[in-house]
């Protein structure tokens, strides 16, 4: 499993890309996809709206278990990847890139973002 | 709980699940790849959590003819029947198949989180016969696979060699052979199976199970065998609308009210739950277990609520995936019996009321079994 340098990613096992003047585009990390298998659903959000840290913001869904996405930080929801939510399980094939979920303007960036490293240690060490 | 099994699926990379207190693999790679390799080729599943109850003796088919709902007389040895159990009052204790071994020797599947449950219940059962009835729990004892799919009889007939597999040819649905495909192997084969193909149930010895496992991985190989989980197990079940106890039914719900009333015998003489039955049957059940399909994106899981077109709160679901044969997503749901085939429901799924529909049972059917492949 990769886990590119250039991203950041969260104990909730989702990573962000820094685009532009505080604007990131939200998935879920390769880990994640794994443990959750196939996925059949995909649940976000409108764009325009807002969320504080860690509010769920949406949910995705496998062939057996339904988890929340949670916003990593205070944000605005600028853009849904609605080739996602059309076809979800195009999210297998490029969970980095053509899988992201969410382009978000950060208002106040989560304490605790990891790098690459430091999340594989973290889903070394307890699995998640 | 661990299957002996259990180190075999970690070396092919299981996802685990705790079911019935048992560590099952739920994938292996894909739950939807493993039910297409199941509907198109042929799956191998691990289901040695299951129960075995042995019931012998001169008495037994009297006794079992009270226990079950159908009627065991018309089991001839190395025949086998889905049946259930019933309390007095008319509530499953347990779904199961009975097999007839010989004229006094009868064996039943029963499902893993009731194996205790089972027990209990034909051992107080039973204290009613004086003799000529014995009960023997083996379960710890036995293990199981089953082999699914439209090539499960050529990967059995590969393994088990000339001699062995051409009793294979004379089993129809729910027949039971003893076969011994090496001189310290003895196997229980049946043609049974929880996924809507062609298929068998072996029972073996737990010491054994591994080494069947591997032959059985071995043979398959040439006709595209995949290791497959708890959730094809789930997925090709639904499609193919077979109740699972603890989801679709359990001491709560009749017979009548699952659909399963064709289990129902009620001209054998007295069974437990008979009285109530009959006159449920008479009166019409209250509620069904109901098909429905979402006819929006998402998928509606077990303990959601079910309501009409007019919002009367009707039912909910006892248990909900995608179906991958089908395509889109539905499930099964116990809901009132004022509610028929095509009539639109909402289903509220995390707070937003999604459109289904009720349809027909089952989701999915095979085409009639090529029995050709045997013969000759």
């Amino acid at each position: 499993m990769s886990y590119p340098n250039n991203l950041s990613y969260t104990k909730d096992h989702e990573w962000l890309s820094m685009a532009s003047k505080g604007a990131a585009k939200v998935g879920i990390t390769a880990f994640a996809l794994e443990q959750l298998g196939d996925i059949v659903h995909v649940d976000l959000p409108e764009v325009g709206s807002t969320y504080s840290a860690n509010e769920a913001f949406g949910t995705i869904e496998s062939t057996k278990t339904v988890s929340d996405l949670y916003m990593p930080g205070e944000c605005r929801v600028l853009g849904v990847n609605k080739k996602i939510t059309e076809n979800p399980e195009l999210i297998q094939k490029d969970v980095y890139k053509d899988g992201w979920l969410i382009e978000v303007e950060i208002i106040k960036a989560s304490q605790g973002l990891m790098d690459a490293s430091s999340y594989q240690s973290y889903i070394a060490d307890d699995g998640g | 709980m661990k299957t002996p099994l259990f180190f075999l699926h970690k070396d092919l990379g299981a996802k685990f699940v705790d079911f019935g207190g048992w560590q099952l693999p739920v994938f292996y790679t894909s739950v939807v790849a493993e039910h297409h390799a199941v509907r198109s080729s042929c799956g191998i599943f691990d289901v040695s959590h299951m129960g075995e109850i042995a019931i012998s003796g001169p008495k037994a088919k009297s006794f079992l003819n009270y226990i079950v709902l159908s009627d065991v007389g018309r089991l001839g040895e190395g025949q086998g029947q889905y049946t259930a159990m019933c309390t007095p009052s008319g509530g499953i204790i347990d779904d199961l198949i009975l097999y007839r071994l010989t004229e006094e020797v009868f064996l039943l599947c029963v499902n893993a989180s009731r194996i205790n449950a089972d027990w209990e219940w034909l051992q107080q059962k039973a204290a009613m016969f004086a003799s000529g009835l014995n009960l023997e729990n083996q379960s710890s004892r036995w293990a199981q696979l089953a082999l699914q799919g439209p090539s499960s009889a050529k990967v059995l007939a590969c393994y088990l060699g000339v001699d062995n597999a051409k009793f294979l040819g004379g089993l129809s649905y729910g027949d039971i052979v003893t076969l011994n495909p090496s001189p310290q192997l003895t196997l229980l084969v049946a043609r049974t199976g929880y996924t809507g193909e062609l298929g068998y149930e072996l029972y073996v010895a737990k010491e054994h199970v591994c080494e069947l496992w591997e032959n059985l991985f071995t043979a398959g190989e040439e006709f595209g065998i995949s290791a497959a989980g708890l959730g094809a197990r789930d997925t090709l079940r639904l499609e193919s609308c077979y109740p699972l106890y603890g989801n679709d039914i359990d001491v709560n719900v009749s017979p009548l009210e699952a659909g399963l009333s064709r289990l129902l015998n009620f001209a054998k003489g007295d069974f437990c739950g008979r009285d109530v039955l009959y006159k449920e049957k008479m009166r019409g059940p209250q509620r069904l277990l109901r098909a429905f399909k979402l006819c929006e994106p998402g998928v509606a899981r077990q303990g959601m609520q079910v309501y009409s077109q007019d919002a009367r709160r009707i039912g909910f679901v006892t248990s909900g995936s995608v179906l991958p044969s089908v395509g889109g997503a539905g499930g099964l749901a116990l809901v009132s019996s004022s509610v028929g085939v095509g009539e639109q429901i909402y289903i509220d799924v995390r707070g937003k009321k999604k459109r289904a529909a009720i349809v027909k049972k089952p989701f999915y059917k095979v085409g009639e079994v090529e029995q050709s492949q045997f013969e000759g």
